[in-house]
């Protein structure tokens, strides 16, 4: 009978952990048979695992448009971007494009330039871009989305007809998000590269207008 | 009978999605300590504040734009920066603290990645390069140039090792050996020119320049030798600056 008191107690008190100094000291009034341990405290390490945040510098998008090179005339243009965002004012972005050259106009006339009557066209570019109006657009009356005027240069290069030509670019677009991780884009863009053909050498001003339409992550 | 495997897929697909997508539905927790911590409409200083969260009320912290930090508390959602959050405190009970990208991370830089642009004998050049740092003094490299000018384009691509005597210096200098190929195409407007196809070494003499973030400076001074022939080689100088990135 006196026995069956510790191991009740015992029992009891191994169930009920966390409860600490109050079962403590009355496990120390009850008497204890041999040298058993009375209480084996078995609380597990918290594991605090911190969730990461997930961080959306990164914009990774598509866009068409048109793109006008001087002296040929107007094409299409199918073009990728790359862009990190360095902090709210600044970013960083890449693109490469695939569009086409057509000397028909020209070749009418008399003067075939191009090794064949339209030529494929890549070009690529790195450019830095600022965020010069960070604002707010309203549709109708229900909806409102981050938006931003940006400016653009940099530097790249355009390819055609076995020919690259150092091409440097300027354009300003405006970013719209209707949602945190969605953007579209509507930019204008003009490359300036130095051509010779006619025998003469100019910088040519090639502007380009695309839509495009990128995700963050 | 395909259709319906294709479906099936797509469905565990679905399932799989989903899944994650539940399963990151847990979000880091702060509380605030300040007074009140502010919440704009965007991801920007000119963002009005439209509303506040008081002192002791726990927020979640539900994603990063640059600096900018999107936050939930009470059913309000909004748009905190980051020297706010910088105030709060975490679960344990600390200040929360943000691991900046440090120049110590660039010292211990693995993968690196650059663009540079210059000039090669005269004409406009582009390049690019990725690189691996094997320790601290030594990076190998492989990178591709390409020069547009007048007459010609050269195109050249090569492996390199580039040296660091100096790694934890700011402007850090270093020395590069190189070998590849060296290709010059003239245009074909021209008529009788000859095309350059040749195996090349080169040596360069740069430095790096830690800017900020994952972002360096890097300029360089590169000589190539181009072995044309038994009797003739030929050197072509190149001089850029450009930038690079580090992964990790």
């Amino acid at each position: 009978m006196n026995r069956s008191i510790p191991f009740l107690l015992l029992s009891v008190l191994s169930v009920a952990q966390p409860i600490g100094a109050v079962e403590a000291r009355a496990a120390d009034t009850a008497p204890l048979p041999g040298s058993e341990q009375v209480i084996r405290p078995e609380i597990d390490r918290r594991d605090i695992r911190i969730p990461r945040i997930d961080t959306e510098d990164y914009e990774v998008g598509a866009y068409v448009g048109i793109l006008s090179i001087e002296d040929f005339g107007a094409r299409p243009v199918f073009g990728a971007r790359l862009a990190y965002h360095v902090n709210e004012d600044y970013f960083v972005e890449s693109v490469i494009a695939m569009s086409s050259i057509s000397d028909e106009a020209l070749c009418n006339n008399g003067l075939c330039v191009l090794p064949s009557r339209v030529e494929d066209l890549t070009y690529f570019a790195v450019s830095v871009g600022y965020n010069l109006f960070p604002s707010e657009v309203f549709i109708a009356k229900k909806y409102a989305m981050n938006a931003s005027l940006y400016l653009l240069g940099g530097i790249g290069s355009t390819i055609y007809a076995n020919e690259s030509h150092f091409t440097g670019n300027i354009g300003m677009g405006i970013r719209i998000l209707p949602k945190d991780w969605l953007a579209m884009h509507l930019t204008i863009r003009d490359f300036l590269f130095q051509s010779d053909f006619l025998g003469t050498s100019k910088i040519t001003n090639n502007f380009e207008l695309s839509f495009g339409m990128s995700v963050y992550f | 009978m395909l259709s319906m495997k294709w479906a099936v897929h797509l469905a565990m697909a679905g399932c799989l999605v989903s899944a994650l997508a539940q399963a990151a539905e847990v979000y880091e927790r702060v509380q605030v300590a300040d007074a009140f911590l502010e919440l704009h409409t965007g991801p920007g200083r000119g963002y009005p504040v439209t509303q506040i969260i008081e002192r002791g009320a726990w927020i979640e912290l539900l994603k990063r734009k640059t600096d900018w930090f999107k936050v939930r508390a009470n059913g309000k959602e909004g748009w905190a920066s980051r020297e706010q959050i910088e105030a709060t405190l975490t679960e344990a009970g600390v200040q929360k603290s943000f691991r900046d990208v440090l120049e110590e991370d660039y010292r211990r830089r693995r993968v690196e990645a650059g663009f540079s642009s210059g000039v090669l004998e005269g004409d406009s050049l582009m390049s690019v390069r990725v690189g691996y740092r094997m320790n601290d003094n030594f990076t190998a490299e492989i990178a591709l140039a390409r020069a547009s000018g007048d007459y010609s384009t050269t195109t050249a691509y090569y492996v390199a090792l580039v040296s660091q005597p100096f790694p934890d210096w700011r402007v850090s200098p270093f020395f590069s050996l190189g070998l590849g190929k060296y290709k010059n195409s003239p245009k074909a407007t021209l008529v009788g020119a000859i095309e350059t196809d040749s195996n090349t070494a080169n040596a360069a003499l740069g430095a790096n320049y830690y800017f900020t973030r994952r972002f360096y400076m890097r300029g360089e001074f590169r000589r190539y030798i181009a072995y044309i022939d038994e009797n003739r080689i030929l050197p072509y100088d190149e001089m850029s600056l450009g930038f690079g990135v580090f992964i990790y």
